[in-house]
């Protein structure tokens, strides 16, 4: 590298000129600039060729290009979709339609899955209803042939051949009763031993011509014969004859025993179900009948006891007047609403119809005494339209009804034409529905999270949509196509864009705030006149318009230079020259808006740019007249946001921000001007005058305020008379303070050689 | 110097002799954060010296009291900083110099040194050194991007040019500093 600075700076200078340019181009121009210089040639080749071979890289350029392509066909397609979206979301009277329609919907849903729900488990209740009567049945069978095989056990035992022959012996002699009675007892007292012996509970031998209980053990004790001896039996015994003469043993189901079973005869309030089987003598005839009674409340009760779980399950039966044969599960609850406790041991069966009783006896109503208006349960009329009817044996009710206690229920039934009897198995609705409730529970949280997260949706839409359409609007505002936002602020925000039909370049300027009507006006007018301007040192307003969301925007003439506050950031300490001159062109604009009576109004380093045009350079251009100004003041009043306007803010305008007096323009010259000459905003400087002590408000302090000694007098004279606190003691007139510049400008002349010298140092592969 | 007065120190208008006494501070904290990591002796151990440097200004700086451009100042001074230090780091090491072209130079932001690349860290401190002396600016952005991954724009702000400037001069001495290591053994 012994060639020294001098070779790569060359090299990096001709580098800089031709980065840009394609390969050929590129290649062409080196040779053309190193014509004379064979070492400079090589060097910026060689340079060159590291970063042209970069295949990969291109490359990735290549498809990314393609990708862009794809995407935006992909926008275009899109686009009927987000139109239409917008469309529906952006306004809040269509978006509450559709946020209304989404819960209408799910609520419609919602019903529907609950229905569901319920229907499958009425489904499963009532099958398991039905498995229950098939269980019950099963057990019923099992129990009355053990205890048929049973009974024909006792009878075939010799000991009570025997007794039934002596029995039969007496009973066709013609004895007295006390006769009778003698010759009986020991019978009775033997029948007693062996149902003692056997275990079995009372026995009964029954007259085989006619039913009359010739001997029974019921209440019979050694002195005494059973008080029911000799007692005609019902008529219906005299069916049961006509089987057990065939020599069938016979089980009859549960029968009242005043009522039926001793013949009206007042016994016992009591139903006894019971098995009867012929007793045979040596020749295999028929001598009498063997009886043994089984109490309905509790024997023939139990069988049904294993289904009763749970809160509310419960089988049980009915004969074919649709009485209670077995007890019921809820006899405490029902037995003061159905008047059972009138009864010595009260009980259902025989006193309780399988009837709807019209109020729910569970919650302690009363029903209506009147029994001749209550309906028979859905089940019992199923049975009934069984045995009246032809209707099915068995079967599933297939809705929910009231039962004999006038609770809602889920049951099944089955008719045993054998016994006589029905099997019934029902459960409450609310205990097979039971996972209701915390489905209803989850269904509704759900619901509600939905209808609160519409609520949300419902509000936070609009940013929702709007951040759509400012992803969007890196495609369109009006004719412009935005290209790349090149600043933000409190105001909104600026973009590079182009025309999209004559392709020049624009800076698009879109405000945040301003919806109402008296904005809209001003900002009308404002930029009508702003648009006036012709000054080059103005900025040109060329349109404005409001975008889709209704926010302001304005569109500009498109300036690649930079603000004068970021030169100052580069450059701390102007030269007087460079002063005088941006002064000077700012003052030319300002001069036409006065003129236009437009007042700028916001005269700050970010509002003026400096360029380099096409061998021009330091082109002065003052922005943002006037416009909407009034919208912007709520943030620019803002005082602690250093840098902000307010370090340039006529003081008549901190308290008026409406004021439209061109000399607030004259003040923020002043204030500039000052910023300019020492690094220092005025109010920055007021007060450390102050604070040193060395004067005071009320005195000249603002003659001492610039340090520099490099300042012409007359500049800083005109300088601190605009910046006078009393409008009326500034200068009245742009024109004096351009007078003045114009005069400084002789003897401090900011030419184009300094200028461009400070340009290259700047951006030095441009200039 | 607590947070609050080196946040005053890069606020403040005389940059130069900020960035002189904010160094020594800089380079000992980011020297205790480098450290700590090395001690670590995993030989899988990565290293971004752009992590690192934001890690010393999380360290030192009070985010509430400093704009961006001292932020930016603080990262220049980082980039220095780390730079040393990681040289000094590979050369207690030994590390070889790789030379001779062997290795694609990897110059682009947010790099993870692995102790492999330990070597490479000299060959960009030489070329870089050599940078110096024939185009300091071009230096000075690889040093900007490269050890205080600073992006373009910002690069352009620290050294008050345009933002075109910064992106020749980046692809410049890319080129510079790979032709140099293909020649340099």
């Amino acid at each position: 590298m012994g060639e020294g600075n001098n070779l790569h700076e060359k090299a990096t200078e001709i580098l800089g000129k031709i980065i840009d340019l394609s390969k050929e181009d590129a290649l062409k121009k080196i040779h053309e600039l190193c014509i004379h210089d064979e070492v400079l040639k090589a060097e910026v080749l060689s340079l060159y060729s590291e970063f042209t071979i970069l295949p990969k890289n291109q490359k990735k350029e290549k498809t990314k290009e393609k990708l862009n392509l794809h995407l935006l066909s992909v926008d275009e397609k899109s686009n009927n979709f987000q139109r239409l979206r917008t469309k529906l979301l952006s306004k809040k009277g269509t978006r509450l339609i559709v946020i209304i329609c989404i819960i209408l919907f799910l609520s419609i849903l919602g019903f529907f899955i609950r229905k569901n729900v319920y229907n499958s488990l009425f489904e499963a209740a009532l099958n398991e209803r039905y498995a229950l009567v098939q269980t019950n049945k099963l057990i019923l069978e099992d129990w009355v042939n053990h205890h048929k095989e049973t009974i024909k056990r006792y009878a075939s035992a010799k000991i009570i051949k025997k007794l039934a022959t002596k029995i039969d012996s007496i009973q066709h002699l013609d004895l007295s009763p006390i006769e009778r009675k003698k010759q009986l007892l020991p019978l009775s007292n033997q029948l007693k031993e062996v149902t003692r012996v056997l275990n079995s509970g009372d026995l009964a031998i029954i007259d085989k011509n006619t039913p009359k209980i010739l001997l029974n053990t019921y209440l019979a004790n050694d002195t005494t014969l059973a008080s029911s001896n000799n007692l005609q039996l019902s008529k219906e015994f005299f069916d049961f004859f006509i089987e057990l003469s065939e020599g069938k043993t016979i089980f009859f189901s549960p029968m009242h025993n005043t009522e039926s079973i001793y013949n009206q005869t007042i016994y016992y309030e009591d139903s006894d179900c019971g098995f009867m089987t012929p007793i045979y003598n040596k020749n295999n005839q028929i001598i009498s009948y063997l009886f043994f009674g089984i109490s309905a409340r509790h024997g023939f009760s139990n069988n049904f006891k294993l289904s009763h779980y749970g809160k509310s399950s419960k089988t049980y039966a009915i004969d074919d007047g649709a009485r209670l044969d077995s007890e019921s599960r809820f006899l405490k609850e029902i037995s003061k609403p159905l008047q059972l406790d009138t009864l010595k041991k009260p009980t259902a069966i025989y006193y309780v119809r399988s009837e709807d009783p019209g109020v729910n006896i569970m919650e302690g109503e009363i029903p209506d005494s009147n029994t001749f208006d209550r309906k028979l349960t859905k089940v019992a009329q199923a049975i009934g339209f069984h045995l009246y009817n032809n209707g099915p044996i068995s079967g599933k009710i297939k809705e929910v009804y009231n039962d004999y206690r006038g609770v809602k229920v889920i049951g099944a039934f089955e008719w045993m034409p054998e016994y006589k009897i029905g099997i019934i198995s029902e459960i409450d609705e609310a205990e097979a529905m039971e996972m209701l409730p915390k489905i209803d529970l989850l269904l509704g949280i759900l619901y509600l999270i939905i209808c609160i997260l519409l609520f949300l949706v419902y509000h936070s839409n609009i940013t929702v949509v709007q951040y759509n359409k400012r992803m969007k609007k890196l495609g369109e505002l009006g004719q412009y196509r935005l290209i790349n936002k090149i600043g933000e602020g409190g105001f909104g925000e600026v973009y590079k864009g182009e025309h999209s039909l004559l392709k020049m370049p624009v800076a698009i300027k879109l405000l945040k705030s301003g919806t109402n009507d008296d904005g809209i006006q001003r900002f009308e007018k404002e930029v009508k006149i702003t648009s006036s301007l012709k000054h080059p040192n103005t900025i040109k307003v060329y349109d404005f318009g409001r975008s889709p969301e209704g926010n302001f925007y304005y569109v500009m003439e498109y300036i690649n230079g930079i603000t004068l506050s970021k030169v100052l950031e580069i450059e701390k300490k102007l030269p007087i020259e460079r002063i005088v001159y941006i002064l000077r062109k700012v003052s030319y604009s300002l001069r036409e808006a006065h003129q236009n009576n437009l007042v700028h109004r916001d005269i700050k380093p970010l509002n003026i740019m400096l360029s380099q045009q096409g061998g021009a350079f330091d082109q002065v251009k003052l922005l943002d007249f006037g416009l909407v100004k009034d919208l912007e003041n709520q943030e620019n009043t803002q005082l602690h946001k250093i840098g902000g306007t307010p370090m340039f803010m006529a003081p008549e305008r901190m308290r008026d921000p409406y004021n439209n007096d061109h000399r607030v323009d004259i003040y923020s010259m002043g204030a500039l001007g000052l910023y300019l000459l020492s690094g220092r905003f005025l109010v920055e400087l007021i007060s450390q005058k102050v604070m040193s002590g060395e004067e005071t408000i009320q005195g000249n302090f603002r003659d001492k305020l610039i340090d520099r000694p490099d300042v012409p007098i007359v500049l800083k004279d005109i300088l601190l008379s605009c910046i006078r606190f009393d409008p009326n003691k500034r200068i009245q007139d742009i024109n004096e303070l351009i007078d003045v510049l114009e005069n400084l400008q002789k003897e401090h002349p900011w030419t184009q050689q300094l200028a461009k010298k400070w340009w290259h140092q700047y951006d030095e592969y441009s200039v | 110097m607590d947070k609050k007065e080196i946040s005053q120190l890069l606020n403040q208008i005389d940059i130069p002799q900020a960035k002189e006494k904010l160094y020594p501070l800089v380079y000992d904290n980011l020297h205790e954060i480098a450290d700590k990591l090395f001690r670590r002796e995993r030989s899988d151990h990565t290293l971004q010296p752009t992590l690192l440097v934001n890690e010393a200004y999380m360290n030192l700086v009070d985010q509430d009291q400093i704009n961006w451009q001292g932020r930016t100042h603080f990262f220049a001074v980082g980039a220095q900083a780390i730079r040393r230090i990681l040289v000094h780091h590979a050369r207690t090491k030994n590390a070889q110099k790789r030379g001779g072209g062997v290795h694609n130079l990897e110059l682009e932001e947010g790099i993870a040194f692995t102790p492999e690349k330990e070597g490479m860290v000299l060959d960009i401190h030489e070329g870089l050194e050599h940078l110096e002396k024939v185009h300091p600016r071009q230096a000075q952005v690889v040093e900007l991007k490269f050890f205080g991954g600073l992006k373009m724009q910002e690069i352009a702000d620290e050294l008050g040019v345009s933002i075109k400037t910064i992106e020749v001069d980046w692809k410049v001495a890319k080129a510079w500093l790979k032709k140099f290591m293909k020649t340099d053994q």
